[in-house]
């Protein structure tokens, strides 16, 4: 009997932006993201523990990431802001019943 | 102490670096009156998207302008006036955006009219003017 075995190795790319993520940081954020999916990487797990203050140009740019990851064959998942006023911006869009999001990194992404 | 009724005013140019000179004088101004941190964010966020709409759609192609922002302390609340000279709005054509879906754009004034007790936009003298007005318990006013 041959056993055939094969490791089969998943990339994940962690982004973690801190501070404030809106119209004016977004698109460099938005940006980054780009250029790392047209670079192959499929798997997006964005870190957003720092995070202060995000508007709806900072909430657009993480919908984008993950309609383009989910284009691609993969996914975006994504860190709770650790401070409770950002979290509340994607309770109040439902976003955080969109996102597959956990507390910490390792929560997240064990769950890829 | 703030004092009511003073007025604070501060006039930007029409770009999206110097709006966060917004939210630091709301969160600085709304420390001293014992306003929530909640509440605080809620005027900033507010206060943010009606200026980032303003650079984006009233001054779309528009290079030189300015928003001015007064900000007026009230009893237990904060009115602030946002007036521009771009291109004239109608909020009432706005809809919310559909929530729970992948969807990128129409938060801005969701969040706004989510996070204010009044939002009213008229046009006055040839200007856009935005009224944005919250209250909020001061912290340790709680009855127990």
């Amino acid at each position: 009997m041959n056993l055939e075995i094969n490791e089969h190795v998943k990339r994940i790319l962690t982004i973690k932006p801190d501070g404030r993520l809106d119209s004016f940081t977004a698109p460099k954020l938005r940006s980054q993201i780009l250029e790392v999916l047209e670079e192959g990487t499929q798997f997006l797990c964005l870190d957003l523990r720092e995070l202060l203050f995000i508007d709806s140009a900072g909430i657009a740019v993480l919908v984008n990431a993950l309609k383009r990851s989910r284009q691609q064959g993969g996914d975006t998942k994504l860190v709770a802001p650790l401070n409770p006023e950002a979290m509340r911006m994607f309770e109040l869009t439902k976003f955080d019943q969109i996102f597959d999001m956990g507390a910490t990194p390792a929560e997240v992404l064990a769950r890829f | 102490m703030i004092d009511p009724d003073d007025e604070i005013r501060l006039v930007l140019p029409a770009k999206h670096q110097y709006l966060n000179l917004t939210g630091a004088a709301i969160d600085a101004l709304l420390t001293r009156m014992d306003c929530p941190a909640r509440a605080s964010y809620d005027v900033q966020v507010a206060l943010q998207e009606i200026c980032a709409n303003i650079v984006d759609h009233a001054y779309e192609d528009r290079p030189g302008g300015q928003i001015q922002v007064t900000i007026t302390p009230r009893e237990n609340a904060l009115e602030i006036t946002v007036r521009d000279r771009g291109i004239a709005f109608d909020p009432d054509t706005v809809i919310d955006p559909p929530l729970g879906q992948l969807q990128e754009r129409g938060f801005g004034l969701f969040f706004a009219r989510q996070m204010l007790d009044g939002l009213e936009y008229a046009v006055d003298d040839g200007e856009n003017c935005w009224r944005l007005y919250k209250k909020f318990e001061p912290v340790g006013s709680e009855v127990v």
